[in-house]
């Protein structure tokens, strides 16, 4: 028998089980089903229902409960004897003893796992005197009603609050009767409301007010697909009635969010609804956009793009990483081959940036190498550049199990506290953006403790220059540039050096200070160095890029240098396998990113402009004037689901299908592509982005793959998961200044956790959640500037000038201010996203 | 009536105030508090370690402030990374905790198997009429505190009842009231009560 097993005896028979398997565990897998009421599969054990109890045979007599007892070599159990069942309907009668029954109109009438077991077990005959301990609803909160008299104090919500979600807003209070879940000293519910304990309740204790069930459960559509607000990939089953989503309820059996839920994925889908929604195209006449049919907006966007293209003028297209994989092949593929152009990208985002110029630069393939299994496995997380509680709800979930569940460390890097912070192992508060150069000095560090660990690095041409490079960022200079004390950079090598299997994750957004290209250089070179050689050693990058599919986009070209599969548009023999397969020529290029789209867009150089899902004119950094490069194009096309402040500009505009309304698929931020399925249908029949490629193509007289043809394309260019790349090359780092570089206070820009400021934005429900926006200031900062919290501050950096209400927070460094993304606030201010910006304030009188 | 006729998504005032996202310096901030996270920070300082310092922390903080007013178990949370539930959790639980302030004459009647059988009860009922103060609650003048406690180890002069540490045992609701009579006269000729 292996060492792994023992045999333990399940009602006369023997089975072999894992060795430490709880005994639940071990029934289920062997068809045996035990009733749970507040096990979770997702929790520690806990043993408070006493449903699960079985009858020990083996000398220690009694009934054990299964769900948290491990299996013991030699251990014979009966499932279901007669005082088991007694057992488990005794248990039944007092739970529903103190419970209000009001089945019939019950939220959860159809879907109530105590309304389950009670059919199932019936209760005693036996009548016991006890009268319902009342307790009035808790209705404060907008979003979740609590409802203490249907409480069987399971504890389920408040162990997910705390175990999985790190937040614990509620928990349990008093003892006895007098036991109640609650929020501290009775205040009205202030989370991240993801959603989590109302899906955990077996009953209707905690019900969500959107989702108030007037449709019961059985006459629901389920249909699951993957949540599309961010990259974290969550499988979600969406329940909806008439279209009108009913509950959105985490896919517990499946990857890889297992059972987890956030705010956006739980609530936001009200935006589909969302009144500012385009039903119908529209066309400028006369000067103004007006309602037009297909046929209509069509034949002009076809005529437009024909008249460019048989003029010479340029044609540009700003995709969006919100496009499905099969729509954004679609769009490089059209911009390319039907239309002629290199000039492809997908504005300004962190995580392409990050994917390409800095993953690709150092390892030659665009992807992330590290997924879900290792943020769980690897002796150590570090992440960096960011709080993936505000960006990754997924990604920080993980890292809570990984903590509170497994008491496996993580150490965060990043300025701003309030999230992840109070779980980190290593909290390393630097200033804002100085992540590359903390890494560098890491690096030096290593290199000086085990230069034993670079043989293998050598060989690369530019080692030297790196190894060079790096010692500049000597710990003092480090401490200056960052903020971080020797002795803590010690521990941090420390605890690199130790670790047998590490992840470095990177956080990407829009606003986020600092080069996320030159910190996943930084992560990349370091890990190959602390790897020494060793492959098993080396573990795994993850960039956490901000919108649902940024490492799709990436993957099938939607980028102005890189081609299907990581391709280089530079490289005539991968151009040319390109150009073999779709039997046209693919222009040279090179591509215009971003930047220099918006600088040929501002000279007027543009014929025809092409935004889907864009929006130039809101939520661009200051250094892309998106107005006047919208302005500046001859005929702008839109597809949006939204009139946008860009597509108020544009001459033509056509409706498209977003989020859970499409089909096709999305990479997540692990590098897997998932599956999207058709929740919602629009109203008014609209296309999905891809359709309007093929119908645009058709008209100028094209014909793109589509369906089984266009899968086969794709599948034979891009392969998912990516190979893992064979090696990481070296250059020289930045060079490394003495001067602090900046004057007064570092603006940290937090992205937020209920809504990105774009799409999001549309939501009424995740608007409503959503703080009022404030700048955070340090005590120490607010003396200096005689600041108090709620008094009006202005600020400044160069000519531009925000007013906020000035917050004063203890978790906010000094010499630091924090504000929220978004684009009455910090957007305004934002020169680059490359570099920290120093910024003024000043207290309004 | 169905509850769910107040539950639709219209009522609810209650917007979330975002204290997860950082611990704000309050302008209006409670008298006293100041000191009161003084008293934390000096514990916290005077004995490294972890979260499992709460219940001692809540102890030193319960000595010096008399209670464990709701911002201080915020301070608390803060100062150990436990979110503020998780600090009241554990101060609802146990009995000897108390969120309410402390007056100047603590009593605490026992209700003990032994005193109970002695009609512990009505001694408890006198107080509370006498001084118009519910058991767990404080007098209005603030110089009362009234609790009931389990066994106090004076089985022999059942009933008995706790003022501060002293015993007073084999007690009628006669002797009670002469108590708290005897207690309001001293605590008139010293003047002001305590705080």
């Amino acid at each position: 028998m292996a060492d792994n097993l023992v045999t333990i005896t399940v009602n006369g028979e023997e089975i072999e089980v894992p060795k430490e398997q709880l005994l639940l565990h071990a029934l289920r897998e062997h068809g045996i089903t035990v009733p749970t009421l507040c096990h979770d599969d997702r929790l520690t054990p806990y043993g408070g229902c006493r449903l699960c109890v079985v009858a020990r045979r083996d000398g220690r007599g009694g009934l054990i409960p299964s769900c948290s007892t491990p299996v013991q070599p030699g251990m014979k159990i009966e499932t279901d004897p007669p005082e088991v069942i007694a057992s488990r309907r005794m248990q039944l009668q007092l739970l529903i003893l103190n419970h209000r029954m009001e089945c019939p109109v019950c939220d959860r009438r159809g879907d109530c796992r105590l309304q389950d077991l009670v059919y199932e077990y019936g209760v005693p005959d036996q009548e016991l005197p006890f009268e319902l301990v009342r307790a009035p609803a808790d209705t404060q909160s907008r979003i979740i009603v609590r409802d203490p008299e249907k409480c069987i104090i399971c504890g389920k919500c408040v162990r997910i609050c705390e175990e999985v979600q790190g937040v614990a807003a509620i928990g349990l209070q008093g003892r006895g009767l007098g036991a109640q879940v609650a929020t501290f000293s009775g205040r009205s519910l202030d989370c991240e409301f993801c959603g989590q304990c109302v899906n955990a309740c077996p009953v209707a204790a905690l019900v969500a007010r959107p989702y108030t069930c007037e449709v019961p459960a059985f006459l629901r559509t389920s249909t699951t697909t993957t949540c599309s607000f961010c990259s974290s990939g969550c499988q979600l089953q969406l329940e909806t009635y008439n279209d009108v989503p009913q509950a959105a309820i985490p896919a517990i059996d499946q990857g890889p969010n297992h059972g987890k839920l956030c705010v956006k994925g739980w609530l936001g889908w009200d935006l589909l609804k969302s009144s500012g929604r385009l039903s119908m195209p529209l066309v400028r006449k006369n000067g103004r956009l007006e309602e037009a049919s297909w046929e209509e907006a069509l034949e002009k966007a076809a005529g437009a793009l024909k008249g460019a293209m048989e003029g010479g003028e340029k044609v540009v297209g700003l995709g969006t990483s919100r496009l499905t994989t099969e729509d954004a092949y679609l769009m490089q593929r059209f911009m390319r081959s039907v239309l002629g152009s290199p000039h492809i990208c997908s504005g300004p985002v962190g995580g392409t940036r990050a994917l390409v110029d800095g993953a690709f630069a150092a390892t030659g393939v665009a992807s992330s190498t590290a997924g879900y299994e290792d943020l769980a496995s690897a002796d150590l997380v570090l992440v960096l550049r960011g709080d993936p509680t505000r960006t990754h709800p997924l990604v920080k979930t993980e890292l809570v199990q990984r903590k509170l569940q497994r008491g496996r460390d993580f150490i965060l890097a990043h300025g701003l506290s309030g999230g992840l912070d109070r779980h980190a192992g290593l909290y390393l508060p630097l200033y804002p953006g100085s992540e590359d150069q903390l890494l560098h000095g890491v690096a030096a560090r290593i290199l000086e403790r085990t230069p034993s660990l670079a043989e293998s690095c050598e060989p690369d041409p530019g080692f030297a220059a790196w190894a060079d490079g790096v010692k500049a960022y000597t710990p003092e200079r480090i401490e200056a540039q960052t903020g971080i004390a020797p002795a803590v950079v010690e521990t941090l090598v420390d605890r690199l050096l130790e670790a047998e299997s590490l992840v470095f994750a990177v956080v990407t957004g829009i606003g986020i200070p600092g080069d996320e290209a030159e910190a996943v250089l930084a992560a990349s070179r370091l890990l190959a160095l602390l790897a020494g050689g060793d492959d098993a050693r080396r573990g795994g990058l993850l960039v956490l890029g901000e919108k649902s599919n940024v490492q799709g986009i990436v993957d099938v070209g939607l980028h102005p240098r890189l081609l299907p599969g990581h391709r280089q548009l530079s490289s005539p023999v991968q151009r040319r396998e390109i150009e073999e397969l779709w039997g046209t020529s693919v222009p040279e290029g090179p591509g215009w990113d971003h930047v220099e789209l918006c600088k040929s867009l501002c000279a007027k150089e543009v014929g025809v402009l092409l935004l889907v899902g864009q929006d130039p004119v809101n939520g661009w950094p200051n250094e892309c004037p998106g107005r006047e490069a919208v302005e500046g194009a001859g005929t702008v096309i839109v597809f949006d689901a939204f009139l946008t402040a860009s597509a108020r500009l544009a001459d033509v505009v056509f409706p498209v299908r977003i989020l859970g309304e499409r089909t096709g698929s999305v990479v997540g931020l692990d590098a897997r592509r998932r599956k999207l399925n058709r929740v919602f249908a629009p109203e008014g029949q609209l296309p999905q982005d891809g359709d309007l490629f093929l119908e645009l193509s058709r008209r100028l007289g094209v014909a793109l793959p589509e369906g089984e043809q266009l899968e086969q394309e794709i599948s034979s260019l891009v392969s998912w998961p990516p190979e893992a790349p064979a090696r990481v090359s070296f250059a020289a780092p930045p060079t490394a200044t003495d001067s602090i570089p900046w004057e007064g206070v570092l603006l940290d820009v937090s992205p937020q956790l209920f809504h990105s400021g774009t799409m999001t934005f549309r939501s009424p429900l995740l608007l409503d959640l959503s703080p009022a926006v404030a700048v955070r200031v340090s005590p120490a900062d607010a003396d200096r500037w005689d600041l108090r919290s709620g008094e009006l501050v202005r600020i400044s950096s160069g000519s531009k000038e925000v007013m906020l209400r000035a917050r004063v927070d203890r978790t906010v460094r000094d010499g630091s201010v924090v504000l929220p993304w978004s684009g009455d606030g910090s957007a305004i201010l934002l020169e680059s996203s490359e570099k920290a910006l120093a910024v003024e304030l000043r207290r309004t009188e | 009536m169905n509850e769910r006729m107040h539950w639709g998504p219209a009522g609810g005032d209650g917007a979330p105030s975002h204290e997860f996202y950082g611990s704000e310096v309050r302008a209006d901030e409670e008298e006293g508090a100041a000191e009161a996270r003084q008293v934390v920070d000096d514990y916290l300082s005077q004995n490294p370690g972890g979260k499992e310092r709460l219940i001692s922390l809540l102890h030193r903080v319960q000595e010096e402030v008399g209670y464990l007013p709701f911002h201080i178990q915020e301070y608390v949370a803060a100062s150990l990374g436990l979110s503020p539930i998780q600090v009241y959790g554990v101060v609802s639980f146990y009995h000897f905790f108390t969120t309410t302030p402390r007056g100047r004459f603590q009593l605490k009647v026992c209700m003990g198997t032994a005193c109970f059988v002695r009609r512990a009860e009505a001694l408890l009922d006198t107080i509370s009429e006498t001084l118009d103060v519910e058991v767990g609650g404080i007098s209005a003048d603030r110089l009362f505190n009234l609790d009931q406690v389990r066994c106090i180890g004076a089985c022999g002069l059942a009933p008995a009842l706790m003022l501060g540490d002293e015993v007073h045992g084999m007690l009628t609701p006669a002797r009670v009231r002469n108590l708290v009579r005897k207690l309001r006269k001293q605590a008139a000729e010293d003047g002001q009560p305590t705080k």
